[in-house]
């Protein structure tokens, strides 16, 4: 009896165990259709940010790394810095997210962010560092850059690749569509996105290895 | 063993000499050398093999055709002259890599990528000395990435034939090594895909998974394969979601197929056609470890049913390949020549079923029925018995023959719908009600039917109305089995119900003669007839005994009426019950031949004005839409385990919350349920074990055709209630099947392996 409450307790607990170990894959996702997860992250600004701040805005999600070529191509020809402008102009919120884990490549402190955001014209709502990755995994971003694109009823109404075009020359920009633009045209009109999401591609986003 | 060949091979041909005949270059960039070889073996067809050669630095790689978590695919842009073509690269199997918690498919060290270009060889004019130029683009990363690019190009000279030189048996060498590379085209595997619901993949994340299964076309049984020794990489990207761990979802494995259960890319594609390479630890085919496959994954979770989770044993985690238990062999089943053994297992499985049908609490009010009709036929002569039995066997199997094709054409329109499905139909039931109210009454002498339809006066019976009557008992007994399926009977119709039309009927078939045997036995044996008693007096006290017992069968039925349109309508039920009763009793005292015309014919208007009015009453009853109350809810009273109603979020909130889970799949019209939870489930050791080891108990009821429910019972190989499933919070994905007939031994001792 009492061998077999212990044997019963320990299996319990082994169970437990391993559920706390796995809770960090499967607490909520990001799904395209479904209401986007909320979350709050440190800002560049050195305040905090909330996706909940910006509830009724259309709101674009921009996962990014500073030394990753493929964010190079977009920022040093300019072109994202552009289309924040533009977005933003319309009244989108536009979010840029760092998950470089600490000693990872693209890492960055509030103030190397800051510099960045200056030195490189970043004209995004904010930009938000996720050192832990939590905010990563929760919307399943794999590389840089890797977009999102939420609705002003919170719901995800796209998640993929800035373009159709994967590849890190600049060149190719000018010929690519861009599903951004295209999904917050079409969901600013009330229409729904015609491609909601298409293989995102850049560099694997720098998550703290397990 | 491969990557010491590989190896093995890299030394050996580090460096590649530069080709004297043409002019190639290497070209450096940072981490990654990069060189075109052409294959001038191969210029004496109309076919030039071509390998971009990059040499990456330790640590780096650069990517294959699907890049994985991240990373881009190495490209060649061919510029040639007038009227040559370059194919596709023809990619060598790639290998997996870790970057944090993503993996990427790609190449560390030394990667070929051939490419064949094909010459306009009747337009060449010999000797040609042409430039075949290509700009490839990688990426490279280690932790960080660099792309890198270069402009490759060399000189392509002489005539159609050079005599052989050693650099040349050397280049012959290196790209039947670089061939060797390539998966091979698949002979071995027969695969199916389905875009299905996640069962058992860790990343619960996703919402939906692919289901592979790799069919082994060669052997059977074929070897179980460990799980860290096969992966499959999809060429399509975004589509599947990769395991940092290692294990690409959850194997399962049978002697002649294994599949995967692979969580779909969270917001990712469900491309209608999916390739990739399936790399196995020994050779899949000749001296391959790689094969190229391709599938068009389908939404027709219907080949679901062939992936049954609930064999444990068979699985990946096994040592040892067991040998198949008769019941899985259902499971294992591949319709092709190689498995006609397990079709004749299956087909004696059926059989078997059939012949434990007659045992059935719903059978057996019909058997006592047949007994007594062939007591009546042992006077007759032997060949008019064994007619009698031959009509029987008749009716059980056009009966079985008639709901299989229902079940069939059902399963085509896509419906959800299960095995004992009739028993979900109001309509259905009320109907069996009266045939089984006013057979009883027949028996307990309220009326006879006359000469024509039963015939109890066996010398007045025609021979063919006798027929007609053995006929409709079979009939009778097949639509009363089905709600019960006996412990063979659910692999049996889990298999019936995926297979080809033709390999279901001939199981139904077969379930059929098993269920008519005894009596065809006995009346093509009449010398067994010797131990039937004689007829006498007996028998109508047998006949109004038997009365009685389709009396009990039909308050069965009443309570089952009662859980599908609610109990407050069996009062009514009841009322239209005594309305038809008069009608009999109308009938049997003055519509007899005894009765003169007048009478008679005025008898028979007011039995069937009753008749009609009663089952019209009946009729809407049976429409009234039932109440929300479940069986889960309702049965219980204070003092009792609670049993909450099931859905598979709540089974899975009670499992991460660490829980064991205890699931009853039951309905309100399955005898054999309501046996299990009296005898077992009701027991006071299993109530305290259940207790004790704060075991969640939910409750699936079937009662009304539920799709979720009729989903997750095929998931489980079964085609009917009752199953019962145990969850471990620690082995989620592999609960215990406990059987179809359940004593308290049997569930304590499954509360033991907990």
């Amino acid at each position: 009896m009492g061998m077999r409450n212990f044997l019963f307790l320990t299996i319990c607990g082994a169970a437990l165990l391993g559920l706390t170990v796995s809770a960090k894959n499967t607490s909520g996702s990001a799904t395209i259709g479904q209401p986007a997860p909320n979350f709050t992250l440190q800002g560049s600004d050195g305040k905090e940010h909330s996706l909940a701040d910006y509830k009724g805005k259309f709101i674009v999600l921009e996962w990014t790394n500073p030394n990753c070529p493929f964010v190079h191509k977009f920022y040093d020809s300019k072109t994202m810095q552009n289309l924040q402008k533009e977005e933003t102009a319309k009244g989108v919120v536009w979010l840029r997210i760092n998950s470089s884990a600490a000693g990872h490549e693209g890492s960055q402190m509030l103030s190397d962010l800051a510099d960045y955001v200056q030195s490189q014209h970043v004209a995004a709502t904010a930009s938000l560092l996720d050192p832990d990755g939590k905010v990563g995994h929760l919307y399943g971003a794999r590389t840089t850059p890797h977009m999102f694109v939420i609705n002003d009823k919170g719901i995800l109404v796209y998640a993929g690749g800035i373009d159709n075009k994967p590849s890190e020359d600049a060149a190719a920009i000018s010929t690519a569509k861009n599903y951004v633009t295209a999904a917050l045209t079409e969901t600013m009109a009330g229409k729904p996105v015609s491609t909601p999401s298409a293989p995102p591609y850049g560099c694997p986003v720098k998550y703290a290895g397990d | 063993m491969f990557l010491i060949a590989c190896s093995f091979f890299l030394r050996a041909s580090e460096p590649i000499p530069a080709p004297k005949e043409g002019n190639s270059v290497a070209i450096t960039q940072p981490h990654v050398t990069a060189e075109l070889i052409p294959d001038y073996n191969s210029i004496n067809s109309d076919k030039l093999d071509v390998a971009l050669h990059l040499h990456m630095d330790p640590g780096w790689h650069t990517y294959w055709i699907n890049p994985g978590d991240g990373g881009l695919a190495t490209t060649i842009d061919w510029t040639l002259p007038p009227g040559f073509t370059a194919g596709p690269i023809q990619w060598p199997t790639p290998e997996r890599h870790n970057m944090g918690p993503l993996v990427i498919y790609g190449y560390e060290g030394d990667v070929y990528l051939l490419t064949t270009i094909t010459l306009p060889h009747e337009r060449l004019r010999w000797p040609i000395d042409v430039k075949i130029k290509a700009h490839a683009t990688w990426l490279a990363c280690q932790e960080t990435c660099i792309p890198g690019k270069a402009d490759l190009s060399f000189r392509l000279e002489g005539g159609v034939s050079k005599p052989a030189r050693a650099e040349d048996a050397f280049r012959a060498k290196f790209f039947t090594e670089a061939r060797a590379r390539l998966p091979v085209p698949n002979t071995r595997w027969e695969v199916t895909a389905t875009y299905g619901p996640v069962s058992g993949v860790p990343d619960s994340k996703a919402k939906e998974a692919l289901w592979i299964q790799f069919a082994d076309k060669t052997i059977v049984p074929n070897p179980i394969i460990p799980s860290e020794d096969i992966y499959f990489f999809p060429e399509q990207g975004n589509v599947l979601s990769p395991e940092e761990t290692g294990d690409f979802g959850t194997l399962h494995q049978k002697v002649s197929a294994f599949w995967w259960i692979i969580a779909l890319q969270q917001n990712g594609e469900k491309p209608s056609r999916l390739s990739g390479v399936l790399v196995y630890d020994q050779s899949i085919i000749e001296k391959s470890r790689a094969v190229y496959i391709s599938a068009f994954p389908t939404d027709d979770t219907s080949v679901l049913t062939s992936h049954a989770l609930n064999y444990k044993s068979e699985e990946s985690d096994s040592s040892q390949p067991p040998a198949p238990p008769l019941g899985t062999a259902a499971a294992t089943l591949q319709t092709g020549t190689s498995d006609q053994p397990w079709l004749i297992a299956v087909l004696g499985a059926a059989f078997v079923g059939g012949l434990i049908l007659n045992l059935m609490p719903c059978v057996l009010p019909v058997l006592s029925l047949k007994v007594f009709s062939l007591i009546r036929h042992a006077g007759e002569n032997r060949r008019a018995a064994w007619i009698q039995g031959v009509a029987f066997t008749v009716g059980v199997v056009i009966s079985f023959w008639v709901l299989a094709g229902l079940l069939l054409a059902l399963r085509a329109a896509g419906n959800q719908i299960g095995w004992g499905f009739q028993m979900q139909s109001s309509g259905f039931v009320l109907t069996l009600i009266f045939i089984f109210f006013l057979l009883a009454l027949n028996l307990l002498g309220v009326f006879e039917l006359g000469t024509s339809l039963v015939g109890v006066d066996a010398k007045a019976t025609s021979k063919t109305s006798g027929l007609a009557s053995s006929f409709l008992n079979g009939a009778l007994a097949t639509v009363a089995a089905t709600p019960c399926t006996a412990p063979f009977m659910g692999s049996s119709l889990g298999f019936a119900a995926q297979q080809p039309p033709f390999v279901a009927m001939l199981i139904f078939t077969f379930l059929a003669f098993g269920m008519a045997t005894p009596y065809l036995l006995l009346t093509i044996f009449p010398g067994a007839l010797r131990f039937v008693p004689k007829p006498g007096a007996w028998m109508e006290t047998l006949k109004q005994f038997m009365g009685f017992l389709l009396i009990a069968t039909v308050i069965f039925l009443v309570y089952v009426f009662g859980a599908l349109v609610g109990q407050d309508q069996i009062p009514w039920l009841l009322v239209t019950l005594l309305l038809a009763g008069i009608a009999a009793w109308v009938y049997g005292r003055w519509g007899t031949p005894a009765r003169s015309l007048r009478v008679r014919v005025a008898a028979l208007i007011v039995t069937l004005g009753l008749l009609v009015y009663a089952l019209n009453w009946g009729i809407t009853l049976a429409q009234v839409t039932p109440p929300e109350t479940t069986i889960a809810s309702n049965s219980n009273r204070p003092g009792d385990l609670n049993w909450q109603p099931w859905s598979p979020a709540t089974v899975e909130q009670a499992l991460t919350q660490g829980h064991p889970v205890f699931i009853d799949f039951t309905a309100a019209w399955c005898v054999s349920c309501k046996v299990n939870e009296q005898v077992a489930l009701e027991n006071n050791a299993v109530k305290k074990a259940f207790a004790e080891k704060n075991i969640v108990l939910f409750r699936a009821d079937w009662t009304h055709a539920d799709p979720e429910i009729s989903k997750t019972l095929r998931q489980f190989n079964r085609d009917g209630v009752p199953l019962y499933l145990l969850y471990s919070p620690k082995n989620k994905d592999a609960p215990q099947v406990l059987p179809e007939v359940l004593t308290p031994g049997i569930v304590l001792e499954a509360l033991q392996k907990l």
